[in-house]
This record gives C-alpha cells, structure tokens and sequence, in this order.
C-alpha cells in the first residue's frame, strides 16, 4: 500500500533513473562540441534545432526504444516513432521525415523481431503521413538479446515559431491533452535502465497513430499562434518528467522561482482509483503538455476540441518555487477528500551523478552483416517514404543518405546518416570516426554544407562499457571540432546486455545539410 | 506588351478526414498549379460550390473502426469515413455531376460509399507497399483527356488496402463502358484483377486510383485532364 511519505522517495528514483537523468554520461556529455553558427537549440530541450537560412529552421533528435521492442517488436518500435514525432512537433516544427536504424542478432528470434519492427514502424508512420526515407539493418551475434531500435525525427519550423519545453509565467495554465492516461508503461524509463534478464510486458505501452496525428496537426495549428509559452511531450516517467521539466527550464531561463502546481485528480483517466504515483508514472501514449497563456484559455481548448482532443487544465504555473501536487486523498475512506503535497525542487530533482570504472573494451569480433538487398526492399517498401512530396532521393535508390526539396526555404535538404558498422568492436575511438566521416563526406560529395548532427550511443552495461563510451565520445568530439559541425541533440541508450554479456558499442549519427535546389523538385525514380 | 492569357483557376475543395495524410500534397499541388483550393472537414455539410471536388490519400481515422465499449478495433480502410456528416453534400455533388477524384484512401472511401463499383481488398503480399510503378491510360480516359490514351505514366503507390476486385459480370460492363481507365503495366503492387489500378464510374463523371498522381513526376498530365475538363 502507498504512503502518502513515500511518494517523494518513489519519485526521486523514478527520475533518477539512467533513462531519463543521464546519471552515467552526462559527465563525457558535456565534452561534445555543441555550438556552432547554425545552430540554433542545442542538447537540454526536446530536440536540436538548425537554421535552414531566411524564416526556416530544422528540428532533429534520435531516440532508441530498445528495450521494449525487444519485447513486444510491434508496439515497441510504434511507440518509438510517436515519442520521436512527439519531440518533434513538440518544437512546433512539422515533421518531414523518419529514418530508422535495427540491429538484430543471428539467431532464431531475429526474424521475428525484424518483422515486428518494421512493421510497428510502417503501421505508425505511414499513418501519419511523415515518411520514412532511409536507415540501415545489420545483425550481429552481439544483439541476439538486445536488438536495437533508433528512430530519427526531422521537422521544419518557422522561426518564429520554435515552442520551448518551458514554464516561464506564473498563472500560466498547464493544459493536458491527448490520450487518456492509464496503467501502461508504468515503470518504463526503468525497463531502459536495467538489463533484460526479466521481462516486462506490462511496461510496454500501446500506440495509436491515429490520434498521435490529431495530435500532430493540432498542435502545429497552436504553434502557429501567440496562445502558449511552452509545450513538452510526456514522455519518459510521463506527468512527472513533463510538469517538473517545464518548471525546471523555466526557473534556469528566468532565474526566477517559478513552480507548478499539478492537479492530478484532474488527469483524465482510462483505469480507476490510479494513486498519485501511477499518475506520475504513467508512460500512456500520445499525451502532450500544453503551458498556455491564461486569457487564451478558451481559445487553446476550443482549438483541440475541433481536432476531437480532450484537453483539460491540470495546473498552473506559480511563483513559490515549489513542485506542488494535489490529490484525492487515497488514504481515507470518505470521498471527496484531497491532500497537498509541496515538494522541493532539490530535493526531488537532483543532479543524478554515477561513476563507473572506465575499464578498455573486450572485443567480441563477432560477424557485422549488413543487411541483403533482398531484405533492405522489404523494408524501406514497407514505409511511406514519398508522402509530403518533399522525397527528391529516397530509398529506393541506393546510398545511405536521402535528399528532401524544401521549397519554403529555396533549398534542398541532404541528410546522410552511418553507424560504425561494427567498427567499434575493436576501437571505439574509431568506430565513431568511421561513423562521422562517412556522414561528413557523403554530405560533401553531394555539395551540401553540414548544419549539425544528431547521434545515438547504444552501449552495454555501464561496467562493462563505459569505457568504450567515453572513447566514442573523443572520437566524436575531435571530429566534431575538427570539421566544426555540432552535435545538436542524441540519446544514449545503456544497458544493452544480457546476463554478463554487452552489446558491441553502436553509435549511430544522422547529419544534415543543405544545397541549393539542384533537382528542381523532380524526385529521382 | 502582350499579356498572357491567364487559365481559369478552379475551386477544388479537398474533403479532410482526421489522418486524411495526403491533404496538404494534394493542397500543393493544385495550388502550385494557380488553382484556389481549399479544404472541407469531415463535419461540414457545406461544400461551398466547388468546381472540382477531390478526396486525398491519407488513412481516414486511421483506418480503425472502434468495437462500442471496448478498445478494441478492427483495420477496414474507408468504414468509418462514410459515416461523416460529410458523406451527405459528397453524395449530392456526385448527383450533380460535380467532377470528383479519389485517391488512394479517397479511393476506398468512395468504394465504400458506393460511388464507385468494385471492392479494394489487402494487397495479395499482406503488406504495405511504397514504390513507383508505371500506368498505363486507357478506356475513356482521365476525365474524358484522349491525349493521354496509351500513355505510360510513373505514377507511386503507397498503400495496404489496394487490389481491386469485381465480379466477372460488373468487369464486364465496366469494360465496355471504358470505365477502367488506368492499369499498371508490369510491377503490380497489389495483385489487382487484370492490373486495374483506377476505375471511374459510369457517368465519367467520378474517378478513383490506387497511384498518387500528385506525387508523380507525369503530375502535370493529369493536372491538364482536370483543368481541361472542368472548362469545357
């Protein structure tokens, strides 16, 4: 049973979990070059952000849902494409493209998980209309139980435009919307921080795209509006990440003691009697938070009233510094009863620091195959890739990078992406190094200036691969400073072992540039 | 100077259903050709006189239609779309002879509806498919345009729910009538009977394709048909 004392003990775990507090890295983090003249966001929001030239601007995150793709491959991979179009739209860009990155083992299960996968993808993003235009598949003894699953969102915004994850008003409303919340994904951004040993099919939660695009356009419609000063998806540890990220952004951009109070028996809900913490928690898809601006109150609720949203005020902002949470008080039998509960913002949210030995890297020198051509149009036929009539290079012809007309900003947009193809099996350092030059180079050959990059760090468990990590990170960092283009956003995935036994180190980097409009618009058949 | 003499430019009204995904392409794409169009939600009964009417690839609540109470739904592409209040001034468009495309998804909501003969089933390979494939025009055409008789079109695909099928008996009508105006022509995505890739009705007055014409390299043929149809 809950104790009203323990919830902010619960609390601070959850947050402090590797997922979400970057506890193990964030220290070799901070080394990643992260500015640069095109640069307009850099790592800290919900996705980078680069400047396409004139009134444009590019959004750009990667994400890994390894963990439970692995366990359900279908909803695993789909949730995965709607948190990363979540973090997209969430900037209040319009996403243009998905590129997907899955390593699989060799052996039975393999088939499987590939078939799921890809079809979570397809299922997803063909419904919402944002097409997916490249990604690579290699399998690999090393992923036999962990497949990896990355998702990479693109999204273009006006300038004026760019929504940040923040609360900066006191009386500003804090308005939930979308999906209703329930028991699914309770625990989730844990899963992600643990090994796989035990399997969690309650922590995975089920996608909708069909609302997630509602969503999409709806909130595309209020970006475009002066009626909000911030927006953040729910994510990770759901409610709880999203309302304290707003207020935590907002005090360090203002240096002002904002707080938030959060009505949680206001949440809608799909389950009875969920307690505080189950709100919290919850990792329900195709939710968003809206900090709305408190006079345009009517206007933000009838807007996704048109869309079939249900959107409902859950809190405001405040001036007390405090993450403030109000509840019907579940402890007593009499209803109607609620409790308050102010909670410190340092005592809760800390800065999560864990320090590992950087032991080298024990090579495994298994077999990296890339995947058949057979299999590679198996896949990419499976996904809208031309939907949006931006795809000028897609995947049907061969090349690991696609172009997309983006005819707002007189430009054409070249994306290249590149794992180290195994490479760091035997020298993190220069696994990541392949990973950035083939990215660098194929952007050159196609005469594109480099904007920035987004990268993916899937590792093993921490004592067996920090080391490795911190060595991709150099590698990194060197040739991010040394051809001066900035990491602007990535994710780092942890805890991608079995038993005693760590996937390869497996970074996998997205970069972006622009040409002017060489093709005209006519898409290559 | 000379002045150029400007071409009419059409109201087109584009029906969006929530996840009508291909609204704003087709939007481009008539605007890009100087044509006014604009859109209509699934909840208007005014179509505002259109002079062409147009139903937009796309996955139409996303193709689920919901069992009542439970979470539970089933994939069947168009089923709940014809239920929208919408469904009612599309009905009398039609009855007016309003000219009326529908692509991809338009197409299977306008099968379901009635408006067109035939069924599209899954694709016969259980899977979504994305990719070019090359059409040819025949029977009475794209809206009447016989310049495009026997002409071979890129056009792409991307659908799960794309193979045509009809009973021996309505084929045959719809062949003598020159009703099945478009087919693919080597690669067939879906396994349709006999290849059909686009069928209209028997007026010539509504059209449905599987192939997005706006996101074609030939898009300015088809482009040419409408206008050419709707000023005559």
């Amino acid at each position: 049973m809950l104790r009203i004392d323990s919830i902010p003990q619960i609390l601070t775990e959850a947050i402090g979990s590797e997922h979400t507090s970057y506890a193990s890295t964030k220290k070799f983090l901070s080394k990643l070059p992260t500015k640069g003249k095109y640069v307009i966001q850099g790592p800290g929001e919900n996705a980078g952000i680069v400047d396409l030239g004139g009134d444009w601007a590019l959004a750009i995150r990667i994400e890994s849902h390894n963990h439970p793709s692995f366990i359900n491959p279908y909803q695993g991979a789909a949730t995965g494409v709607g948190g990363i179009l979540r973090d997209i739209f969430t900037m209040g860009a319009r996403p243009i493209a998905l590129l997907d990155f899955l390593r699989f083992g060799t052996n039975k299960r393999a088939e499987k998980l590939l078939q799921g996968v890809v079809k979570g993808i397809a299922d997803y993003g063909n419904c919402i209309g944002v097409p997916t235009v490249g990604g690579d598949i290699y399998f690999d003894k090393t992923y036999d139980y962990n497949c990896l699953v990355n998702v990479a969102a693109l999204g273009l915004v006006r300038k004026k435009n760019i929504i940040y994850g923040n609360a900066l008003t006191p009386g500003a409303d804090l308005i939930y919307v979308g999906a209703r919340t329930g028991r699914d994904g309770i625990g989730g951004s844990q899963m992600a921080s643990a090994n796989l040993d035990k399997l969690e099919h309650e922590a995975i939660q089920d996608s909708d795209p069909f609302l997630e695009k509602l969503l999409l356009d709806a909130c595309g419609e209020l970006a475009g509006t002066a009626w909000m000063e911030g927006m953040q998806d729910m994510g990770a540890a759901g409610l709880l990440c999203s309302t304290s990220e707003v207020a935590l952004r907002g005090r360090r951009k203002t240096g002002e003691n904002i707080g938030v109070k959060v009505y949680l028996n206001r949440v809608p809900t799909k389950a009875s009697s969920m307690n505080p913490v189950e709100l919290l928690l919850s990792e329900s898809q195709e939710r968003m938070l809206i900090v709305g601006r408190k006079k345009y109150r009517a206007e933000i609720l009838k807007l996704f009233k048109r869309w079939d949203l249900e959107a409902v005020v859950i809190g405001s902002v405040t001036d007390d510094g405090k993450y403030t949470l109000v509840f019907d008080d579940f402890t007593s039998t009499r209803n109607g009863k609620t409790k308050t509960l102010p909670l410190e913002f340092d005592s809760v949210f800390k800065d999560f620091r864990k320090d590992w030995d950087e032991i080298p890297w024990k090579p495994q020198k298994t077999k990296h195959i890339d995947a058949s051509d057979k299999v590679k149009k198996n896949t990419w036929q499976q996904y809208d890739w031309m939907v949006g009539t931006r795809t000028l290079k897609g995947p049907n012809r061969s090349g690991r990078y696609a172009i997309l007309d983006l005819p707002e900003a007189n430009k054409e947009l070249v994306i290249s992406w590149s794992s180290d193809e195994g490479k760091s099996d035997l020298s993190p350092q220069k696994g990541a190094e392949f990973a950035f030059d083939k990215c660098f180079f194929t952007l050159k050959k196609q005469k594109a200036t480099p904007l920035g990059l987004t990268n993916c760090l899937n590792f093993g468990h921490p004592s067996q691969s920090i080391g490795a990590f911190s060595e991709t990170i150099d590698g990194l960092s060197q040739r991010s400073k040394k051809f001066n283009v900035p990491i602007v956003s990535g994710n780092v995935s942890l805890y991608n072992a079995h038993k005693e036994v760590s996937i390869k180190p497996t970074p996998v980097i997205v970069m972006v540039g622009t040409r002017p409009r060489v093709l005209k618009g006519i898409p290559l058949v | 100077m000379k002045r150029k003499k400007s071409k009419k430019s059409l109201k087109v009204a584009i029906v969006r259903f929530p996840a009508s995904n291909c609204d704003w392409d087709t939007y481009n794409y008539f605007k890009n050709a100087g044509h006014k169009p604009y859109f209509i939600w699934y909840q208007d009964t005014k179509l505002g006189k259109p002079d062409f009417l147009i139903l937009p690839g796309g996955f139409a609540f996303g193709d689920r239609v919901y069992r009542k109470a439970t979470h539970e739904f089933k994939i069947d592409p168009g089923e709940q779309a014809i239920k929208s209040p919408v469904m009612k001034v599309i009905f009398e468009a039609a009855k007016k002879k309003i000219p009326i495309l529908g692509i991809c998804n338009g197409f299977q909501i306008l099968v379901k509806a009635g408006l067109l003969p035939g069924k599209l089933e899954q694709n016969d390979v259980k899977k979504f498919v994305c990719d070019w494939t090359t059409c040819e025009v025949e029977g009475r055409s794209f809206f009447d345009d016989n310049s495009l008789l026997k002409k071979k079109l890129k056009v792409p695909v991307a659908h799960g729910y794309g193979r045509y099928f009809i009973d021996k008996k309505t084929l045959k009508k719809l062949s003598e009538n020159g009703q099945i105006f478009l087919r693919y022509v080597g690669f067939n995505p879906n396994g349709s009977f006999q290849n059909i890739a686009g069928i209209s009705n028997k007026e010539g007055t509504v059209f449905g394709m599987m192939p997005h014409p706006e996101r074609s390299i030939h898009k300015a043929y088809f482009m040419k048909a409408i206008e050419k149809y709707v000023t005559n």
